[in-house]
């Protein structure tokens, strides 16, 4: 059993998708748990994760480990009893995340959704062109601990200070974090947007949001 | 060499050129030595991204180095007095040298390409005129004796006269002993020259970066003469985004952005036509092409829809102007026309290409490129044409390289790697001090197949060119000093440029349902993609696989547009034509660019170094 789950585990790690998905339906075929699988995946993700960070995989094999991922979970997800989702309780937090108006890139964005999630946080990710004040909603609606802004464009940089700004006159900005990210965000940005922090990169990213909720790396 | 002094007054002196400045509070070391005139690069446009302003205090108290420059710099530059000019705030009386790297000029402007040849129909018809000699018997004005003249040698060919040339009617009539040479345009008389004096145009490729004039005789086509200059607007940010946000909502900005661009056409153009003993009053005709965001800054139209989704231009052509309304030096009432842009960032610079490489003409499927910041691509297939511009970064033009820098003397313009040694050419073979685009793509390349780097743009630590550096592997291509080196960010960079290229051609194909092995032909247009080993850009798969034979590197082809648009009121028609019939695509929003994109980011698999 342990050889199929390192089995499995090597294959979503080293970008094999057919076999990956194969073996999936073999081990759920004869009864293996389908919660423990999710949770096998969600060990390959985290070294795909340390690859990325290490500079050995790039965008692509994100890419190709999220797709190979979604697809193991449609497969998996039925399976799993009512009411034994499991997931949940082992979030840290909530981030809301979005592409702030104007910006469509969402490259970035995903990346660090994605790498917030398989670090054990609840992401709500508003998508692209995010007007601020579906920002402000969303923050009321989910009580996020972290706001994280994406943007790419220079010209975005403004529309980071209008959502802060908006955060800050919506009276929510006492029980959250802001940070903000993206192509050529840097300090200096952050003292324009008002923002708490900047991340340069996904880990960064996952570095300050547990920082802020206060869980050990 | 003056000696600095710190009494009072902070003083500044730049080496070196030996400029004096006097910093006003606050000013930063780039915005002085803007302002005093000593050139400083700046492909950020000053908000600390790059590395392109680098300068060092060889004399006088060292400010603190601001956060970034803390990260940017390892402490023993630091303590050698180097900092970046756009985060330094000087506080005392200092020297500072100015390196070369940073005071380089972009030497390739180039404005050649092939010349072509159009039979000249330009838009303006010159008549030499003997006017009658007024006398009390003849009331009739200095302008109605013009007009007359002119209608003697072809009937109905003048009405009017425009007010500049009243201006100087009777003085220049009079000095000319009533033979004069009239230049009329749609039945006005726009210009008067003395007889015999050839009728000139000028044709500009205006771009975000260089400017190319061409001087043409109107008359005879030929070009008289050429020049390149730098966008001076370039100190405001390298990119067409950066100008934008220094722009937007600042009138006054927006106002100096089309100033310094005509000042500098201005001067250009009067340096020409002194080189060639010419009179810049008898440019009676004009033709720029410019990306979209440059055709607004010329206009002084505002950018602050230009640059955010859905991204709405003020608008797509104009009528022509005249140089008067622009502010250009030249025959004030000669025509300005302003090539059309198509839509989104492609602008009038495009149309120029496609009319500079015939595309209307075109029978064989076609991909052609000018490659930059922003790469323009169209498709040219079965008389119809698509395009699009993929957002390549500053990458392949050197910016956002740890090392890299314009193609100046002294940047590396092309590396092979054979066996264990790696080959270095630089620009006009001086000692390498930076790498420039057409290097990038060399070194990708040459570094792929060697082994050094992975099909995934990883750099194999284990590779003898290969050095640490905090816990990162980079490629050294040269141990003198400066050091050179090519890091794992730098890849990374090269990956998204190449790849958003390969991805802009894959979604034009897509769009008319065809594969690369259909195309005949890429052409690549630009100074860019003159300088560029096609084979390099093929092993990284920036572009596909197709027999080099079919890839033509045919220089500066939007510059050959605008000149046949100048010559010939024909070929402007085909120019208006081509930018309104072309298909363009917006690839903000959509998935399977996207999905394209992440996949084009990986090196293809290579047989015998070329793409399977
Ligand atoms: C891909 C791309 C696109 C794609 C976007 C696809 C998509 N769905 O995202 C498309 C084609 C749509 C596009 C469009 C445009 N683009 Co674009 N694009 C790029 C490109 C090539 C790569 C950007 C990218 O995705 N990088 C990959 C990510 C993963 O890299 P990364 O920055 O390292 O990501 C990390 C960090 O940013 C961080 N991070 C990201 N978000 C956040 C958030 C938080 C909270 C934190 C902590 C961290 C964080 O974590 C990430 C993962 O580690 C860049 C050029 C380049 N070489 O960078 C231009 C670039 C960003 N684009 C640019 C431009 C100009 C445009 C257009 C205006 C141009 C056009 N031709 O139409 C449009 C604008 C669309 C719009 N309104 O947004 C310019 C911006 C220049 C400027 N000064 O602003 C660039 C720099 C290229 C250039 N021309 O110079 N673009």
């Amino acid at each position: 059993m342990s050889d199929q789950k390192s089995q499995l585990i090597d294959h979503i790690v080293e970008m094999r998708e057919d076999e990956a998905l194969s073996l999936t339906h073999k081990m759920l075929d004869a009864g293996y748990d389908p919660l423990q699988l999710l949770a096998h995946c969600r060990d390959a993700m985290d070294q795909v994760g340390k690859r990325f960070e290490t500079q050995e995989y790039f965008l692509p094999e994100l890419m190709m480990a999220g797709d190979m991922l979604s697809q193991i979970s449609d497969i998996a997800k039925p399976l799993i009893n009512k009411g034994e989702t499991g997931e949940q309780a082992s979030t840290h937090g909530t981030v809301v995340i979005g592409t702030v108006n104007g910006d469509l890139h969402d490259i970035g964005k995903d990346i660090v959704t994605f790498m917030l999630e398989i670090n054990g946080f609840k992401v709500i990710d508003l998508g692209i062109d995010v007007p601020v004040s579906d920002f402000v909603e969303a923050i009321q609606e989910h009580n996020p601990q972290v706001v994280g802004l994406s943007g790419f464009l220079t010209l975005a940089f403004d529309a980071m200070k209008q959502t802060v700004d908006a955060i800050e006159a919506a009276d929510l900005r006492g029980q959250l974090k802001i940070m903000i990210g993206g192509g050529q965000v840097d300090e200096s940005i952050k003292v324009h947007t008002g923002a708490d922090a900047f991340g340069k990169n996904a880990m960064d990213a996952v570095n300050l949001c547990r920082d802020w909720v206060g869980v050990a790396a | 060499m003056p000696k600095v002094k710190d009494i009072g007054e902070v003083s500044l002196i730049f080496e070196p050129q030996e400029v004096f400045a006097h910093p006003q509070a606050q000013e930063s070391l780039l915005s002085t030595a803007h302002r005093v005139g000593v050139k400083i690069n700046s492909c950020c446009g000053g908000r600390g991204i790059c590395k392109s302003c680098v300068i060092r205090y060889v004399e006088g108290e060292v400010p603190p180095p601001s956060a970034q420059d803390n990260h940017f710099f390892s402490r023993t530059k630091l303590a050698k007095g180097w900092r970046r000019a756009c985060q330094t705030v000087p506080q005392h009386s200092a020297r500072i040298n100015v390196p070369k790297r940073t005071r380089s000029q972009a030497s390739r402007l180039f404005v050649g390409g092939e010349d072509i040849w159009v039979h000249p129909e330009p838009l303006t018809k010159s008549v030499e005129l003997l006017l009658a000699e007024p006398s009390f018997e003849d009331h009739t004005s200095d302008a109605q004796r013009l007009i007359e003249a002119a209608n003697n040698v072809a009937d109905g060919i003048c009405e009017f006269v425009d007010l500049s040339v009243l201006q100087i009617l009777p003085i220049f009539v009079r000095q000319q002993n009533r033979q004069v040479q009239a230049i009329i345009r749609e039945k006005k008389i726009i210009a008067l020259l003395p007889i015999k004096t050839h009728t000139l145009g000028l044709a500009i490729d205006l771009g975000t970066t260089n400017i190319a004039l061409l001087l043409v005789d109107l008359h005879t086509g030929s070009t008289l003469g050429s020049c390149g200059i730098e966008n001076q607007q370039c100190k405001y940010g390298a990119d067409v985004i950066a100008r934008i946000s220094h722009a937007k909502g600042k009138p006054e900005v927006l106002l100096s952005m089309q100033q310094v661009v005509v000042a500098a056409i201005n001067q250009a153009a009067h340096e020409l036509c002194a080189e060639h003993a010419l009179d810049p009053g008898a440019i009676v005709d004009m033709v720029v092409a410019g990306n979209t965001v440059m055709h607004h800054f010329l206009l002084g139209l505002p950018v602050d829809q230009l640059g955010v989704a859905p991204f709405t231009a003020v608008t797509r052509t104009t009528e022509d102007l005249t140089a008067k309304q622009l502010g250009f030096d030249i025959a004030p009432a000669a025509g300005v026309h302003v090539m059309h842009n198509i839509a989104g960032f492609v602008g009038g610079d495009h149309s120029a290409l496609l009319l500079g490489i015939r595309a209307d003409q075109e029978q064989r499927t076609v991909i052609a490129l000018d490659i930059g910041t922003n790469t323009e691509i169209s498709l040219i297939h079965k008389g119809q044409i698509y395009c699009l511009s993929s957002p390549s970064g500053p990458a392949l033009e050197g910016g956002n390289i740890h090392c890299g820098m314009r193609a100046a003397e002294g940047a590396i313009e092309s590396v092979s790697v054979s066996g264990e040694t790696v080959q270095l050419q630089t620009i006009d073979g001086a000692d390498p001090i930076g790498i420039c685009g057409s290097a990038v793509l060399d070194i990708a390349a040459e570094f792929y197949k060697a082994g050094a780097i992975n099909f995934r743009g990883q750099i194999n630590e284990a590779s003898s060119f290969a050095v640490q550096r905090d816990g990162m592997a980079e490629l050294r291509l040269s141990k003198a000093e400066p050091e050179l080196v090519f890091t794992q960010a730098d890849v990374r960079n090269l990956q998204l440029a190449k790849g958003a290229i390969r991805a802009g051609i894959e979604l034009l194909l897509q769009q008319a349902g065809l594969e690369a092995q259909m195309l005949d032909r890429i052409i690549i247009a630009g100074a860019f993609g003159m300088y560029i080993r096609p084979e390099s850009a093929i092993a990284i798969g920036m572009l596909p696989n197709l027999p080099i034979t079919s890839i033509e590197q045919v220089g500066n082809a939007a510059g050959i547009g605008v000149k046949l648009a100048l010559l010939s009121e024909p070929m402007r028609e085909t120019a208006k034509r081509l930018a309104a019939n072309s298909i363009y695509f917006e690839q903000a929003g959509n998935k399977s660019f996207m999905k394209s994109f992440i996949r084009q980011l990986n090196f293809p698999v290579l047989v015998e170094g070329r793409q399977r």
